[in-house]
């Protein structure tokens, strides 16, 4: 080390020099780098949206192309590298483009789910009282429907299509966000600094949106990593039983009813589009775990 | 003391927190953590409270900067009642009455830099014209309180302590109250940057003409730092006079105590002890007879039944013991 | 320090580093002393002085992943911690020493009644029965002066205050009859009545059993009750290390001078500004190359930012780590600094 650096090794320059290199170690990036199974995770996800995103490029055909002379066709069919189904289409081009469904499906249902759900939570855990009271156990008569029966009395009323299928299963997530939320919120206004924002004399409002919103995002970000995956699957069975994406088009849920019914002879047609789903969904829950991992302040390592 | 103004007074203040039972119908609860509580701040002093845990000196700071709300009593701030003020009269009593909080480590929003806390201060109560000139009054409190342009836009991790206690009184300061409840603003700090956040505070008082209410349990720093000492135990006042006059002449028992535990300040000093026993009693349920009964070595049959007035013993030494009457 | 056959525990040149992802942490940077039987030595120093891990150190209690200890050697009663194998590591902090954490609620398992962790810790130790340990909870209790002993071992610890928490603690601590005790900052979260009481009880306990105490705290004024030596350290340096008189009639470290003046007195009505150290402690990030001190020091000069300054025994017992204590002409508290700056 030179001599005139060396003079100053506790001064400002050396101080400053110190608070970069530990503000750049501990960048959502960095920590996301040294945890193993999130970068995995990380890894898993980007694939599925690079995927998704240039299927038209990547599918080797049509997705809805029929081939009647071709049904069936197992893995390594020539031309055809996942085979066919039962009417001849090929399989990764229709995963390909299931992939693009399947996740704008699940990534947009936990928006929806995530932005009514946060904000009932907001209110419920901030104000309290007879507010919180009545929304959360709406709420919780939301929750005390199953899932499914849930998304399926909206799909029947609203009827099929991607933007419906999206909005009933958001709204069947938004009792888990709100309560995610509320119980942080119930946690940080409790805080220190919204008493010390108070006695300075900031609003309500101005306190939940700029200061106890902010402190909460990171579990919500977290909640809705894991949510995503739930959602991939709870789109798949929607599918599956017919409920979700209308056949012709191609979704991960929808592949698997068509392989449902030839299970027995052609297996490859299901065990593809579920080894999908399965990946994505790990992909999600690594993603999910790490990101909680990162976000805790405790993890500074 | 008589021609002094007062800026704030304290009639008859209780304040009780309901416990709600844990099992299914148990009854209710109440948590005294402030009984029948008077005394009156001066313009430009600073008034020390001192007590153990849980002796209500906490909440009480809290009912002044209005974040609890009292079960009764009245807090005037310069002669009106600060819950029933409205509109403006409300803002600014709101403005001039401003908190410093223990921790500093948990008082700043960690999500913001610390320009942003106090800019937002300023804009609530429309203090600057634009967001240039906040910022630059901004820098102005952050240098007063000796930091400078380079902690402007820091996250509060990236403070030490001390540093992030200079930011919280920065931001209290860039509104210009007129009255700061100090809770316990250094006791979470080593002892070299207790010292400095000390003279920061008193260094401050001078030029602004400021009002402390400093709440405290080192006894050391409140007799330094006050010109009166309130001394709380169990949520009542248990004795009230001048900083010099209470160390050199307690009267009530638990002053008393309280000052013989202190640890001594040479290993030369033997300290002789004046031994409390047992711990605090409960503060939940009713409460019958002097709170010091079961601790106090003077206890009478008396104290176990009557709760003591608080008595001018003379000099406006007042004093809430039976032997005094 | 003259060698001696009741020195129970010596610590020479320790060094434990963090290991972290912006940089190595010099959390114990060079420290030596030596704890004799029955003795109390107090460490002092600010937050991120390193006296916590000193003690850590010393029971082995750092997260194994991130904290090593690079240097140094740590004796008790002639063995070498250091090469302790796990088994016998676990059988020294229980019966030959034990440690007394800063906030008594968190110590203790909140989901077990007391008298079953004090069972459970004695059955641990020794080879005895479950109503042969019990009694000996209950003897322990009642040591420490805790009023209806059988009826507090079926308290859960949230059911007792922090006082008597503390007084589980310091029973569990002493059924296993140590040699040594660790005290970290034992007091701070109590109340000064409280504080009182249980220093008390140290102090007797002490005389009973004659172990040795090792008192971390931050308050000086501990430190005159109790201690027999004391170590001021500074940014995981010892800075000075002498016998409690000593050290508060003749401080040589400017850093001592500074924390001895910056305590509001009592005694005092001054009300003069206080003495103030000014700053803030060093990054542990960049220590190490220079006098850790120098950057708050009135009294520094070139030298200071340019060598370690070695720990120095000025006196029979009084060592210090002071550049400008070091040689002939030594520095007095309060000269103004000629060529400093």
């Amino acid at each position: 080390m030179p001599e005139k650096k060396r003079q100053d090794m506790l001064g400002r320059e050396a101080n400053m020099a110190i608070l970069k290199k530990e503000r750049k170690a501990n960048n959502a990036w960095n920590k996301l780098k040294r945890n193993r199974s999130a970068v995995l995770g990380f890894v898993i996800v980007c694939v599925m949206v690079f995927l998704a995103v240039f299927a038209p490029l990547l599918a080797p055909y049509d997705p809805n192309a029929i081939a009647p002379a071709i049904p069936y066709k197992g893995i390594g069919f020539p031309g055809h590298l996942l085979g066919t189904d039962d009417l001849g289409r090929d399989i990764l081009s229709r995963i390909l483009y299931g992939a693009r469904v399947s996740l704008i499906v699940a990534v947009g249902a936990t928006i929806v789910g995530a932005v009514i759900g946060v904000f009932i939570g907001l209110l419920a855990g901030y104000f309290g009282g007879w507010l919180d009271v009545v929304l959360m156990r709406f709420m919780d008569g939301m929750f005390s429907y199953p899932f499914i029966l849930l998304a399926m009395i909206l799909i029947t009323v609203l009827g099929n299509g991607i933007w419906n299928v999206i909005l009933a299963i958001g709204i069947a997530n938004v009792p888990s966000f709100a309560r995610v939320t509320r119980g942080q919120v119930v946690i940080v206004k409790e805080e220190e600094y919204c008493n010390a924002c108070r006695v300075v004399g900031v609003s309500d409002i101005r306190l939940l949106f700029l200061h106890i919103l902010p402190n909460c995002v990171s579990q919500i970000i977290v909640y809705a990593t894991l949510r995503v995956a739930s959602a991939i699957i709870s789109e798949a069975s929607l599918s599956f039983l017919g409920l979700g994406i209308a056949l012709p088009t191609a979704s991960w849920g929808s592949i698997l009813r068509v392989g449902r019914e030839c299970l027995t002879t052609a297996p490859h047609v299901a065990t593809t589009a579920g080894l999908f789903i399965l990946v994505t969904v790990i992909g999600f829950n690594l993603l999910g775990d790490g990101i909680r991992d990162i976000m805790d302040p405790k993890m500074k390592q | 003391m008589e021609d002094k103004k007062v800026i704030m007074q304290v009639e008859n203040l209780n304040k009780e927190f309901v416990i709600h039972g844990k099992k299914l119908m148990e009854p209710k609860k109440m948590l005294h953590a402030l009984s029948d509580v008077s005394f009156e701040i001066y313009e430009g002093e600073t008034l020390g409270i001192i007590g153990e845990s849980g002796c209500g000196k906490s909440t009480l700071g809290r009912c002044l900067v209005q974040l609890h709300k009292p079960t009764s009593g009245t807090i005037l701030y310069k002669g009106e009642d600060l819950w029933q003020m409205t509109g403006e009269k409300r803002r600014n009593a709101r403005r001039n009455i401003q908190m410093i909080f223990q921790d500093p480590y948990s008082s700043l929003d960690p999500r913001k830099t610390a320009s942003y806390s106090i800019e937002e201060a300023m804009k609530v109560h429309g203090l600057g014209e634009n967001s240039r000139e906040r910022h630059q009054r901004a820098l102005e409190a952050l240098q007063e309180v000796g930091l400078d342009v380079q902690h402007m836009e820091r996250y509060p991790h990236e403070f030490s302590g001390g540093q992030r206690q200079r930011v919280n009184i920065a931001r209290a300061l860039s509104i210009s109250p007129e009255l700061i409840v100090c809770d316990e603003p250094v006791s979470a700090l080593d002892v070299s940057i207790q010292a400095q956040v000390i003279n920061l505070f008193k260094k401050i008082q001078q030029e602004r003409k400021l009002t402390y209410v400093f709440i405290s349990h080192d006894l050391g720093i409140i007799k330094y730092i006050s010109d009166r000492i309130i001394i709380m135990y169990l949520g009542r006042i248990m004795e009230t006079y001048t900083a010099h006059g209470i160390y050199s002449n307690p009267l009530h028992p638990y002053t008393k105590a309280l000052l013989s535990a202190i640890p001594p300040e040479s290993p030369f000093e033997k300290k002789e002890r004046m031994p409390l026993h047992g711990d605090i009693p409960s503060p939940i349920g009713d409460q019958v007879g002097c709170p010091l009964a079961s601790r106090c070595p003077n206890c009478t049959e008396r104290c176990k039944k009557e709760i003591p007035k608080l008595k001018d013993v003379g000099d406006h030494h007042m004093v809430a013991c039976f032997l005094y009457e | 320090m003259s060698e001696n056959n009741d020195v129970i525990l010596k610590v020479e040149g320790l060094k434990t580093y963090f290991y972290q992802a912006s940089g190595v942490t010099k959390a114990v940077d060079g420290v030596s002393f030596t704890l004799k039987q029955g003795e109390t030595m107090g460490i002092v120093g600010e937050s991120g002085s390193g006296k916590s891990v000193t003690s850590s150190s010393v029971m082995r209690l750092m997260p194994s992943k991130t904290a090593k200890i690079v240097e140094g050697s740590i004796t008790f009663e002639g063995i070498d911690l250091l090469k302790l194998s796990q088994k016998d590591l676990l059988k020294f902090r229980g019966d030959e020493c034990c440690m007394i954490f800063q906030n008594p609620m968190t110590s203790l398992d909140p989901v077990f009644k007391i008298g079953h962790q004090m069972v459970e810790m004695i059955r641990e130790h020794h080879k005895v029965s479950k109503k042969e340990a019990w009694k000996q909870a209950v003897e322990a209790l009642k040591l420490v002066g805790i009023p209806e002993a059988e009826k507090r071992m079926e308290a859960y610890p949230h059911e007792l205050s922090g006082g008597m928490c503390q007084r589980v603690i310091i029973a569990m601590a002493v059924c296993g009859n140590p040699k040594l005790i660790i005290a970290d900052e034992p007091t701070t979260a109590l109340d000064v009545t409280v504080q009182a009481q249980v220093l008390e009880l140290l102090k007797d306990l002490q005389d009973k059993m004659n172990t040795a105490i090792l008192l971390i705290t931050h308050n000086l004024g501990v430190v005159w009750e109790m201690c027999d030596t004391v170590m001021v350290m500074y940014a995981g340096n010892t800075v000075e290390y002498a016998d409690t008189k000593t050290l508060y009639k003749e401080p040589l470290h400017p850093y001592t001078w500074g924390l001895l003046d910056s305590m509001p007195k009592l005694s005092s009505s001054s009300k003069e500004a206080l003495v103030t150290i000014p700053g803030t402690p060093p990054d542990l990030r960049l220590t190490g190359y220079c006098c850790n001190f120098y950057n708050r020091c009135p009294y520094v000069q070139d030298i200071c930012r340019e060598a370690v300054p070695p720990l120095v025994e000025v006196k029979p017992g009084h060592f210090v780590a002071c550049h400008r204590q070091n040689g002939e002409k030594q520095l007095k508290r309060g000269e103004v600094n000629g060529d400093g700056r």
